[in-house]
């Protein structure tokens, strides 16, 4: 929809934690998971060690478990019941059931005993596992407390491994880590002793803890702002003052590993969701440990976010081992990132991977990009391919079965896996769009004219008062236009729309507010909007995740995680919350009546995802009279009416909300109906005075460089140089005077933390503050 | 026996001791600092002032040769003074607080009255280093005397409109948009001009990538917008301009219907270049 306006995506929820068994989807794809019939598997193993005992490291298992019910997992714990446990007010708790069988949750305190060695065999040995190996690591960083878990879990790992490749030389084996569960893909042995085969094809080290100590080839996964290297649990003072960034990425690809690299955005998100408190008061009384855990408020996001690849992230960079030359991804998600790597990685059992050319790099990510949304697109673009749990050269072929009247993949073993039921017509439109013409299906409402990536520039003109619409694909007249056309629609009113507008949707899904209502400054029709949006501005929404699992009953499959991401042309606070919003909750808005034409969208963007992966796969469709099914002769509107933007009057906020200003939220309403005001200056904060009296003042130099910071009127810190630490926050002082007099009296109790980014941390001090 | 018991209880209530000594340590917060709490700080071991001063002197030989001024901090606009010729006032010092630290200080000057045949990019940039150090004041002074016009491009002349003459003017008119249309900086100003489009600038000056030739990239406000648009119209309007009706009214019928289309190539490029007012707009109402 281009109305008169923008993107930014990061969920909230914290899809974040778990995806480290997704990254095992991405590189071991369909056989990783198992398909329960014996016969139709391919041997793999896919070896997981987590991080320590935090909220993230547990998530994974459950998401784990969610995502392919039937498949076979094991948890294999060294001492603690950690396993789907998560730490809530000091206690270990289960919040939800697992869905590991109890029999396969298995205690191994000491891996060498040759009872727990036959056990570990015995699991190796099933064709197709994915074990989880669950260190008891707690939350302290030392080498005292993580070197015996991580050598124990080492050591796991490589007898998993040897079993399993001695059993089956032609598997693919995958060790995954995160965090200091990256330690034991340094210390489990490249290679089997007996065959010199690889024991792990495969080795992805997210957020790795250690720049050196891999096996060449491994992929590190991390992002800007990511807490510096601890190897084996070793803290020093580059961990408590660096993080990971561009240069970290630089020498990991300098010493032999392939990197995918997440471009942070320069400072932090104002979410209220995000992260632990960060009070003056907390550094006043504390001390190096304290600071410490500070960092960690501050960098724990960094730590996590890698976890969630599907997300879209801002930039990706891509580094290959031993090459100075570097590709950029915009806008794109790690899942993408990987698959490009994956394409060009080259491996044989017995050799060390390589990850190709650069070369070949970019073209697997043009590949890549070709399949995002078109630039420019202001409406849909139905651009994803599915993720199945079927290993591609393993089905002989693909088809429709008349009678079922379902899609249906015929293995090379001879036995079937029925795809989900869906509508006859919407599997009709697929195979049409999907597999026959391999197009991408897109929907445009915007200006008279609309250029495409090819450089064709096309004209629709239009009544007076009437946009025009464009329909890529050759899905004008066709009910998938018209279902694009209806859900762009729909977008558009949950964008643009006014309170009363979405007053429906809102009853349903509390908490959602269009644009007007959070930044009606913008997004509001009065004299000065001009100012804000200029002639036009564009939100878009597209599928970014579509996937299938299998149902307990064995040979078939159903839909699992269906996410889709919402973008603005261009982006700032106040649309990143809005679009972060959306996503999160886009399947209950699509339950609601007004929300009805994503439910339609979903259905099609499914199908579809479905056949381009039968097509990417090169897998022959057999289609049994699906072509001969009448595609729906509909008409689809050529013009439509503009979303206007609603006027001042129509717009009524409800607490609690936010209201945003270029610079970020200018004003927070808690459900009492009491406001947190935060002003700003040349685009920066330097007061936020909070609902209950409080306040939070940020003094600046003439440029704007953060000086010091005043909280309450009472607790007070400062930015500067210390003659051995270089740039400090310091706390527990007083700042006197003003001016060119500015300055603080420091005692014997003051603490002086390291800083790097002293606007980020002021960001960070005023969103906790407001939101508190 | 006995003693052996008698032993091992004294060790066993020693341990409980131990560990209720241990438990209660533990469970003691450390008191937080408060304005009650007269131990909030320490004996006080140091007092640091926190910013230094830059002031800025502009140079001058005579206030009838001056220039309006910006002054920059890092690429960054710090203020803008009138010209001294007619506000004493401007040659004052003008004082900018710093966290210490090094720092380039550039003044840009323009010329008196602005550059009727566009030959001459309206800005020039003079810079010096400088060194903020806290407590103390460091003095810079850099001249703020106009720029002066650069040599005027030649104009087309105007002849018989004969169909040779005529040709040469197509193609010159044609390179000339093809050359403005890699020109660097209208690349710049077309970037800015995108970027504002749909989100109002937070500040009132915005940043423009201009090309090293013309100064770099720095941040302009809404004054220096607009006498740069004003200089892209007239840049090549010697070139990309209308000719003389009287001129036109002698040409033949034929050329005529060409020239029309000629025009509308040059009208085009004059309203691409004056929508790039637009951000000097945004940027003059990012002030209030």
């Amino acid at each position: 929809m281009n109305t008169r306006l923008s993107r930014q995506p990061k969920h909230p929820f914290s899809t974040s934690c778990c995806l480290i068994l997704l990254l095992a989807c991405c590189f071991i794809g369909a056989s990783s998971i198992a398909a329960p019939d014996e016969s139709t598997r391919k041997h793999s193993l896919v070896v997981v060690t987590k991080g320590i005992n935090d909220e993230v490291s547990n998530a994974w298992t459950q998401f784990a478990n969610g995502v392919a019910p039937t498949e076979e997992t094991f948890v294999i714990l060294d001492g603690g019941e950690t396993f789907d446990r998560v730490p809530i007010i000091g206690q270990l708790l289960t919040p939800h059931p697992s869905s590991v069988k109890s029999t396969n949750i298995i205690r191994i305190d000491n891996p060498d005993d040759p009872k727990n060695q036959a056990l570990l065999k015995k699991i190796a040995e099933t064709p197709n596992a994915k074990v989880l190996v669950d260190m008891n690591l707690g939350l302290r960083v030392s080498e005292k407390s993580w070197g015996p878990h991580t050598e124990w879990a080492g050591k796991v790992a490589r007898s998993l491994a040897e079993a399993h490749v001695s059993k089956y030389p032609d598997s693919e084996t995958l060790l995954v880590g995160h965090s200091a569960g990256t330690e034991p893909i340094a210390s489990v042995p490249l290679y089997d002793a007996d065959s010199r085969r690889l024991l792990f094809d495969k080795r992805i080290a997210v957020s790795p803890r250690r720049d050196s100590g891999y096996p060449e080839g491994t992929i590190c996964i991390f992002k800007d702002g990511d807490f510096y290297y601890s190897p084996g649990g070793r803290i020093t003072m580059d961990t408590i003052t660096r993080v990971l960034g561009e240069r970290e990425a630089e020498m990991l690809a300098n010493r032999g590993y392939a990197v995918v690299r997440v471009a942070a955005p320069p400072g932090p998100s104002f979410e209220p969701e995000s992260g632990g408190l960060v009070y003056l008061a907390d550094y006043a009384s504390k001390y190096l440990a304290q600071t410490l855990a500070r960092n960690v408020g501050e960098r724990f996001p960094a730590h996590t976010d890698p976890t969630s690849i599907f997300d879209q992230k801002e930039k990706l960079v891509l580094y290959l081992p031993h090459t100075e030359e570097s590709i950029e991804l915009k806008n794109t998600s790690i899942s993408t990132g990987l698959e490009a790597l994956n394409k060009v990685n080259t491996t044989t059992r017995t050799e060390t991977p390589s990850s190709g050319s650069t070369e070949a790099l970019k073209d697997a990510v043009k590949d890549l990009t070709e399949k995002e949304p078109t630039p420019g697109l202001g409406g849909i673009s139905l651009n994803a391919t599915a993720r199945l749990p079927v290993d591609a050269a393993e089905v002989a072929h693909a088809g429709f079965d008349a009678q079922q009247r379902r899609l249906y993949l015929k293995m090379r073993n001879g036995n079937v896996v029925w795809l989900p039921t869906s509508d006859v017509q919407v599997l009709r439109q697929g195979y049409e769009f999907g597999y026959l013409s391999d197009v991408k299906p897109e929907l445009s409402i915007s200006n008279t004219f609309f250029d495409t990536p090819d450089g064709r520039r096309i004209v629709n003109l239009t009544p007076p008062g009437r946009q025009p619409v464009y329909y890529f694909g050759h899905t004008e007249d066709t009910l998938l236009g018209l279902v694009m056309y209806l859900a762009d629609q729909t977008l558009g009113k949950l964008t643009f729309g006014s309170t009363a507008a979405v007053h429906s949707i809102a009853e349903k899904v509390p908490g959602f507010r269009s644009m007007p209502e959070l930044y009606p400054e913008k997004y509001a029709d009065h004299p000065a909007s001009q100012r804000f949006l200029g002639s036009e501005a564009r939100v878009f929404t597209h599928p970014s995740l579509i996937e299938l699992t299998h149902t307990p009953r064995g040979n078939e499959l159903e839909f699992g995680n269906t996410q889709f991401s919402v973008e603005f042309g261009k982006s700032g606070p106040a649309e990143a919350v809005f679009a972060s919003f959306l996503e999160s909750h886009f399947h209950e808005i699509a339950n609601t009546e007004s929300g009805a034409p994503f439910k339609q969208l979903v259905a099609y963007a499914r199908v579809l995802a479905i056949f381009r992966w039968i097509k990417e796969n090169k897998i022959t469709f057999e289609e049994h009279g699906l072509a001969s099914e009448p595609m729906a002769l509909v008409f689809t509107p050529r013009d439509a009416t503009p979303f206007d933007l609603p006027s001042l009057n129509e717009i009524a906020p409800r607490a609690p909300t936010m209201l945003f200003g270029p610079a970020g939220p200018v004003k927070i309403i808690n459900r009492d109906q009491k406001e947190t005001v935060v002003s700003y200056a040349n685009g920066r904060p330097i007061r936020v005075q909070r609902y209950d009296g409080g306040s939070l003042e940020i003094l600046r130099d003439d440029l704007g460089v953060p000086v010091a910071v005043r909280m309450n009127g009472t607790e007070e810190a400062a930015f500067y140089n210390d003659p051995t630490l270089g740039l400090v926050l310091a706390a527990n002082l007083r700042v006197e005077g003003g001016g060119r007099s500015l300055s603080v009296h420091i005692n014997d109790k003051t603490v002086l933390i390291p800083e790097k980014r002293p606007e980020e941390t002021v960001s960070l001090m005023v969103a906790r503050f407001a939101i508190k | 026996m006995k003693s052996r018991r008698i032993i091992i209880i004294v060790l066993l209530l020693l341990c409980i001791a131990v560990g209720a000594y241990w438990l209660i340590r533990r469970a003691r917060k450390p008191p937080i600092p408060t304005e009650e709490n007269p131990d909030k700080f320490g004996k006080e071991v140091d007092i640091k002032t926190l910013l230094g001063t830059l002031s800025f002197a502009p140079k001058l030989e005579s206030r009838e040769n001056s220039s309006r001024y910006w002054l920059y901090v890092d690429g960054r606009i710090v203020t803008t003074r009138a010209s001294p010729e007619s506000h004493a006032e401007s040659l004052k010092p003008v004082e900018v607080l710093l966290v210490p630290g090094e720092y380039n200080v550039e003044v840009g000057t323009t010329t008196p009255d602005g550059d009727d045949s566009g030959s001459t990019f309206p800005f020039e940039f003079r810079s010096q280093k400088v060194t903020i150090q806290a407590g103390h004041v460091s003095r810079v002074s850099l001249s703020v005397e106009p720029m002066r016009y650069g040599e005027p491009t030649p104009i087309f002349a105007l002849v018989d409109p004969s169909s040779e003459w005529f040709e040469a003017w197509v193609r010159r008119v044609d390179s000339e948009i093809q050359a403005f249309q890699k020109d660097a900086t209208q690349q710049a100003f077309l970037d800015v001009f995108n970027a504002l489009r749909q989100s109002p600038p937070a500040r009132a000056s915005v940043y423009i990538n201009l090309p090293a030739e013309k100064g770099g990239g720095r941040e302009f406000d809404a004054d220096e917008v607009r006498l740069m648009v004003g200089w892209l119209k007239r840049h090549r309007s010697r070139t990309l301009s209308a000719l003389p009706a009287d001129f036109v009214a002698r040409m033949p019928d034929d050329m005529r219907l060409r020239y029309d289309q000629v025009l509308k190539a040059i009208n085009s490029y004059q309203d691409y270049v004056a929508q790039f007012e637009e951000i000097a707009t945004k940027l003059a109402a990012a002030r209030h």
